[in-house]
């Protein structure tokens, strides 16, 4: 080293630098290679594959109408899930945390390997998550308001990730002064780009002037970029970004959560505490009676009717101001009806009495006085609700009603109070008994104040929720007419049409049923957990009196969610179509996979281990439905399945001496066909539950055998061709059967193929549509309607683009959650190599 | 050893196709076949299962060349004629039947009908034409002009023909219900989608492949995690997407084509261009001529053409995914080579992959095919008329509109499932492949 000069070093590093530069210099020109190959694929991919992604979410967030295309939040998901919109979103919460717990206890793993410090990273990784997810917000709605904010917040997360690095490098390699010349680029970069365009009036700066200013743009980027590329933190920098972004959009779709509930609730909470005040219930209002049916009834002063229905009294009095131009005379008849057909009697003023009956809800509860004349204006007057028919509950339900996001609080509580109440026990295991006494005592009295606390949030939750109810009960006990009555009076103004008493009563209820459902997963989880601890039990009363702890929390915990079907029916109609075309894709992907996938299975060890002529010849015939335009085949299918008794289906049947069926436009359950035209029996006997998947779906069922059968058999046989023949050669020798080799050595080797093929067909299932929608053309009704079908539906029949997208999303959802649940069985089951 | 120098390449292979037999046979001669009841059993099962699958399909043909009354008893096999072609005079078409009676001599696709004919007096009023239209044969008028240019000094023919019988039906449904234009659009669509998927597919597969780039792998899952997106995501915003840059096409915006120095770019390009299709008599071609008329507005309409069925599917993820399989087994001497030859990426791209990875281009272009040929979904939403109209989505009208007229509806269909299958047959050894190793459709 010693001997050579300085001149020579400086020489040497020159020529390094040389060589470093053309290296970098080729790789850049070859990256730009890739990036401009890859470009017009890309440019196609993400404007038509992945974009959408995004902007159907912010469709599915919006009307859709032609018209007044206006945001209109949750409304689309709650219209086709209820209250589950709610529950899945807190869910959703749930599984971000998760994911951002996840990725901070990797980065934390590797900070007690490494002993590198994750602590500065966090920082700017939530402001990263900030920009980002500022940025996307303001991508999607478009607003321009806050443009700086992102890119103040990625620039500061920039900087603050360079500084992050340096400090984790040995002091003898960093200065502060590197770490000031980055921010120095931040901070410029940040001025050009923010301020850059404020500085210079609008219209100032032309062509040129923008040119220099984004090529000052671009070198400060270029500069700050070949400082980035020095950085040597990249897993903690990715693990913080993750972390930060999810944790924020956590919290972000949280707090959305809870205000768009409170939101929706909040209209139904008012008008019931206005209604079931005491002053409204009470009131009397005059309805006007077209029916009217007493003839000769004339007065000219107020009168009081009295009304005696059983052995009570009731007076009510008619308004004189309706008769004004008329006199009484006498009352011939009272003509009304009553359903269960008493007679009441009407005292008048002048001591006549006159029988007739009255029409309403059953005595005792009701009473609408059915007065008329034959004056079509005739005047009949009504208490809108009595208080003792639906008794103190409402009375109660008056006004009292808790605000939901109160509510939501509390259970966060409960939630962070069982959490905590966890860790203390856990904390208080791991201290010594011994060595510290008072700590362990004062754990235990925390934790049993923190149990009393949280019974206490839990009692009143469950109060408050019970206030819910029975509002939504006594909603349910206005007619309709009633209810506008009672509107109209609290409010003095009549009530919007689409304002209607079901479903302010379902609005009423979505904040108990996502609370319910909540703490029934939440029994589940437990249930789980204490199965799990059962098993260190070692006594056998211990080990029973936890299991039975276990199957109770079970069973309690499932007795809450089976809520869900309800929660979704509460959601009116297309509620309860959103259910019925999930239950048909889930009858239709149950009755399609394992047969499609078996009979695959069949024909491939057939063709593969049995024969040796004739392979290719069966391989192409099996296939040819496959690859076959699936609006031809279905085509055929509609002529093959048709109704007529000449069909070739029903020949077919007519050979066994079976009546022609209907197929397609069989609503009924195949059971209860097979019941009837095989068995002879009367097809009502069997109930509705076993009645399994209509017949028209058993013949779309039996397309989609037909069509993949041939599929899954030449992917089986790509999988038995992988199959290491030696194996079998020695279970040969082993003098291992026919089956025993099958079963052995075929199905565990096979393992792979067939979770890809049963996770390919399934998510294939929820997505299958063309021949669905060609077949449909003879289906009665909704028969077939699958899900993907439905979407279509309202979106090219219906025109309702945003309802369509939030089923979309939703079956998009149902389709990930089945790929991560299969993936997980997988984990155990496939034998990979 | 000079010999062994000198041996000549035919020699080698001469050699080599002598030698390979014998070891290629041995193995198979060891085992003789032995038929055992179980075998027999094995293919009894197999062949009937075939017969199950191929089952629809010739129900498929077998109907489309019945009669009505045929289709209503449920015969399996068409009891009339399939093909019976006559040369006729048109002006004889239009004649009453009864003048052919009268004359005695009767074409003979006439006196097949004849017995029905004799029992309607009102039926022999009727032209021939018009009398063949109402009986329930297959029945189809066909023009046929073959002029080519030079070879009509020795042959040209131009004639009418009556088709009668089965193969009618092919017929009435190619010309009657459109399924001509259908067609040939599908065709079109088939052929632009191929083109811009397979060079966009080539270029981002040997980039995946074969060049590194920051990014790359980010990038690729970004594009295999569309794999996972379902249609019904994705069809309502590609619908807007579509709709708005339709919009951007079709408006009238003249004052702001003249703030961007459209008008000048079209005067300088667009006459060039318009000279040159109008050359080759193809002013309108794929629309493109409203575009790049150099006066009036820029209208190149997206919704309802070609662009709105073609550009969304320019990218294929799976067409990616198999190129690049395919390409990352190319051996690293071969572009090491090309280098020092002084070629780059594009020259070995073109001059050396796309070469040798020709099995893999035809199994990718075949499965663009079949996915632009059976699309029904995203046709529905964007193509309004007939002109852009592809053959699913004539089919798929057609069954909701034929009524009774299964024949016509099942020729359709027959019509749509030949070329794939053609297709199919001749390359169904590309296809299981391409299966086997992706396990996914176009």
């Amino acid at each position: 080293m010693a001997t050579m000069s300085l001149s020579e070093q400086n020489a040497q590093r020159a020529e390094q630098e040389h060589l470093i530069t053309g290296k970098r210099r080729r790789q850049i020109r070859e990256a730009l290679t890739g990036y401009i190959f890859v470009l017009p694929a890309a440019v196609a991919t993400f404007l038509f594959g992945l974009w959408p992604v995004v902007a159907g979410f912010y469709e599915s967030l919006k009307s859709g109408s032609p018209l007044t295309n206006k945001y209109v939040g949750l409304g689309n998901y709650v219209r086709s899930f209820g209250s589950l919109t709610y529950i899945l979103l807190f869910a959703l919460c749930l599984i971000f945390i998760y994911g951002s717990y996840r990725s901070w206890r990797g980065a934390y793993v590797r900070h007690q390997q490494t002993g590198d410090n994750i602590w500065p990273f966090v920082v700017p990784g939530f402001l990263f998550g900030a920009s980002l997810i500022i940025f996307g917000f303001n991508f999607v709605t478009g607003s321009e308001a806050y443009a700086w904010v992102p890119v103040v917040l990625l620039l500061l997360s920039v900087g603050g990730y360079y500084t992050a690095d340096r400090l984790q490098r040995p002091p003898d390699e960093w200065s502060w002064a590197g770490i000031r010349q980055a921010w120095l680029w931040v901070i410029a970069l940040g001025i050009v780009w923010i301020a850059g365009p404020y500085l210079v009036p609008d219209g100032a700066l032309h062509t040129p002037g923008w040119i220099v200013l984004l090529g000052v743009l671009a070198w400060a980027g270029y500069r700050l970029l070949l400082r980035l590329a020095r950085m040597r933190s990249g897993p903690q920098v990715s693990a913080t970004i993750m972390m930060g972004t999810l944790m924020l959009l956590a919290i972000l779709l949280g707090m959305y959560t809870i205000e768009q509930l409170e939101e929706d609730v909040s209209e139904a909470r008012e008008i019931s505490a206005l209604i079931f005040n005491q002053r409204v219930l009470d009131a009397t209002a005059t309805l006007v009676d077209d029916n009217a049916r007493i003839r000769g009834l004339v007065m000219n002063e107020e009168v009081i009717v009295e009304v005696r229905v059983g052995g009570e009294t009731i007076e009510a009095p008619l308004a004189p101001d309706a008769f004004s131009e008329l006199a009484v005379d006498k009352i011939t008849a009272l003509e009304t009806a009553l359903v269960n057909n008493q007679k009441v009697s009407v005292v008048l003023p002048d001591g006549t009495i006159a029988e007739g009956e009255l029409t309403g809800i059953p005595m005792g509860e009701q009473l609408p006085l059915a007065l008329g004349t034959e004056d079509p204006q005739a005047v009949r007057e009504t208490p809108i609700y009595s208080a003792l028919t639906v008794g103190q509950n409402v009375i109660r339900a008056n006004g009292h009603t808790e605000p939901v996001s109160k509510q939501i609080y509390g259970a966060l509580a409960v939630f962070i109070g069982i959490a905590t109440i966890y860790t203390m026990t856990w904390v208080r295991r791991q201290v010594d008994d011994d060595e510290h006494p008072r700590i362990h005592n004062w754990l235990h009295i925390g934790r049993v104040a923190m149990g009393v606390t949280v019974a206490l949030v839990f009692f009143y939750l469950i109060g408050a929720i019970e206030l819910y109810d029975q509002a939504a009960s006594g909603m349910a006990a206005l007619t309709e007419d009633q209810f506008k009555r009672a509107y109209e009076f609290a409010t003095g103004s009549p009530p919007r049409t689409n304002l209607r008493t079901d479903i302010l009563r379902a609005e009423l209820l979505y904040w108990p049923q996502v609370l319910m459902v909540a703490v029934g997963s939440f029994l589940i989880g437990v249930a789980y957990l204490v199965w799990q601890g059962a098993q260190k039990r070692e006594t056998p009363l211990g080990f029973g009196l936890t299991i039975t702890l276990a199957a109770a929390l079970m069973v309690g915990g499932w007795l809450l969610i089976s809520e869900i079907p309800r929660t979704i029916g509460l959601a009116g109609r297309e509620g309860s179509d959103t259910l019925a075309a999930l239950t048909r894709t889930a009858m239709y992907s149950v009755g399609t996979v394992p047969v499609q996938l078996g009979l695959g299975l069949f024909l491939a060890y057939l063709l593969f281990s049995e024969i040796s002529w004739g392979k290719s010849i069966y391989r192409v015939i099996y296939f040819m439905p496959y690859i076959a335009p699936s609006v031809a085949t279905s085509t055929v299918f509609l002529v093959i399945f048709s109704p007529y008794p000449n069909s070739l289906a029903n020949k077919t049947l007519g050979l066994f001496g079976i009546n022609a069926w209907t197929w397609l436009k069989e609503p009924n359950g195949i059971v209860r066909i097979f019941y009837q035209s095989v068995l002879g029996g009367n097809p009502l006997n069997i109930p509705e539950g076993l009645a399994g998947p209509s017949l028209a779906l058993f013949t779309v069922i039996l397309y989609n055998i037909w069509v993949f059968a041939g599929y899954n058999t030449v992917v089986f046989l790509a999988g038995l061709g992988a199959i290491p023949t030696e194996l079998y050669e020695a279970a040969e020798v082993d003098g291992a059967g026919r089956w025993s080799r099958f079963r052995n050595i075929t199905l565990p080797l096979l393992s792979p193929t067939t979770f890809f093929l049963s996770m390919l067909s399934i998510i294939g299932t929820f997505k299958a549509f063309s021949h669905i929608y060609v077949l449909r053309s003879q289906a009665t009704g909704k028969e077939i309607d699958t899900m993907s079908v439905h979407i279509f539906n309202q979106l090219y029949s219906a025109n309702d683009p945003g309802y369509a997208a939030a089923l979309a999303f939703s079956l998009f959802g149902v389709i990930l959650v089945l790929t991560l649940v299969q993936n997980r069985l997988a984990r155990e089951q496939v034998f990979y190599g | 050893m000079a010999s062994t120098g000198t041996t000549t390449g035919t020699q080698a292979k001469a050699l080599d196709t002598a030698a390979r037999p014998t070891v290629a046979t041995a193995p198979y001669r060891r085992r003789p076949i032995a038929i055992k009841p179980f075998r027999i059993l094995v293919y009894v099962v197999l062949t009937l299962g075939a017969i199950l699958f191929v089952m629809p399909f010739l129900w498929m043909v077998s109907t489309s060349l019945q009669h009505s009354g045929d289709i209503i008893r449920g015969r399996a096999l068409p009891t009339q004629g399939v093909l019976q072609v006559t040369r006729i005079n048109e002006k004889d078409l239009d004649r009453p039947v009864q003048d052919f009676i009268d004359a005695g001599q009767s074409p003979p696709f006439l006196t097949r009908v004849y017995t029905q004919l004799e029992a309607s007096k009102r039926q022999r009023g009727f032209s021939l034409s018009d009398y063949l239209r109402t009986q329930k044969i297959g029945y189809a008028e066909l023009e046929v002009n073959i002029d080519i240019p030079v070879i009509n000094q020795i042959w040209s023919t131009r004639g009418h023909y009556v088709v009668v019988g089965g193969a009618a039906h092919y017929l009435e449904a190619w010309a009657e219900s459109n399924f001509s234009e259908y067609f040939f659009n599908s065709v079109m669509i088939a052929f632009l989608t191929i083109v811009g998927q397979t060079v966009t597919s080539v270029l981002a597969a040997y980039a995946f492949a074969r060049i590194e780039f920051p990014g790359s792998n980010l990038l690729f899952s970004l594009f295999l995690a569309t794999i996972f997106i379902p249609t019904m995501v994705v069809l309502i915003p590609n619908r807007n997407t579509v709709t708005s840059i339709d919009r951007f096409f079709t408006q009238q915006f003249p004052q702001k084509q003249d703030d961007w120095g459209i008008t000048d770019l079209r005067e300088d390009i667009g006459e060039q261009i318009y000279k040159g299709l109008d050359a080759l008599g193809l002013e309108n071609f794929l629309g493109l001529g409203d575009a790049v008329t150099v006066d009036g507005p820029l209208v190149w309409r997206w919704m309802d053409s070609w662009p709105a069925l073609v550009v969304p599917f320019l990218a294929s993820t799976f067409s990616i995914f198999l190129l690049r399989q395919f390409f990352m087994q190319i051996p690293d001497e071969l572009w090491d080579a090309a280098r020092i030859d002084g070629a780059g990426h594009m020259r070995f791209l073109f001059q050396v992959v796309v070469p040798i990875s020709r099995a893999a281009l035809v199994t990718v272009i075949i499965f663009t095919f079949i996915g632009t040929w059976n699309a029904l979904e995203w046709p529905l939403l964007v193509t309004f008329s007939d002109n852009w109209r592809p053959i699913s989505y004539g089919l798929y009208a057609f069954t909701t509109e034929a009524g009774s007229d299964l024949n016509l509806l099942m020729a359709g269909s027959v019509i749509t499932l030949v070329p794939v299958l053609v297709l199919y047959l001749f390359a169904q050894r590309q296809f299981t492949e391409g299966i086997a190793t992706t396990g996914l459709k176009g």
